[in-house]
């Protein structure tokens, strides 16, 4: 699981359904401490808000934690967020 | 499979509801030189690992599942061992102290 941090958040009117009541969140990849590119993630805890530093997994059967009926198409999702004391 | 160095721990209130009562860990990649590589990541630990030792990391999503017997826990990095030892071109290196 990689880790980054929540600089923003994604807004989409037009989308395909299943992503319908899904959070997208902008982060920033954090590659042994240094900050990297870009990525957008959809967010499995739905909590993580802009500032967190989070944890993501790369796969598609990671969508299962945002619908276990209607898995939305994600390639990058939020499993949790890293306690900002323990950095 | 790929050896890793345990880095440090991951406290995390707000997480997949799986991963309660789990351990969440920092690895880092290793090559059979033990120099770090890669990037450090997360992992699910399955095998009692602590901070500075050696393991084996499995990238795979089925890792977890079959370790801990749950056909729906979703974790992409999971420590499946701590190595004692291992030899490469006949050179013997042990991984504890």
């Amino acid at each position: 699981m990689n880790i980054g941090r929540v600089v923003g958040t994604v807004v989409c009117s037009v989308k395909t359904p299943t992503l319908n009541g899904m959070k997208l969140m902008v982060v920033r990849q954090l590659v042994n401490g240094a900050e990297k590119g870009l990525v957008i993630a959809s967010d499995g805890t739905r909590q993580a808000g802009i500032g967190d530093t989070v944890y993501m997994i790369g796969r598609a059967e990671a969508a299962l934690m945002l619908s276990k009926e209607a898995p939305p198409p994600s390639d990058l999702t939020i499993a949790g967020i890293i306690d900002p004391e323990t950095l | 499979m790929k050896l890793g160095r345990i880095t440090g721990t991951v406290v995390s209130t707000v997480k997949y509801e799986k991963y309660r009562g789990m351990k969440l860990l920092k690895v880092r990649q290793l090559d059979l030189n033990l120099n770090e590589v890669g990037e450090e990541l997360v992992a699910l630990d399955a095998a009692n690992s602590g901070i500075g030792d050696i393991v084996l990391v499995n990238n795979d999503g089925g890792a977890a599942q079959m370790v801990f017997d749950d056909k729906t826990l979703i974790a992409s990095v999971t420590i499946c061992g701590v190595i004692d030892s291992f030899t490469c071109q006949g050179k013997t290196t042990h991984c504890h102290g």
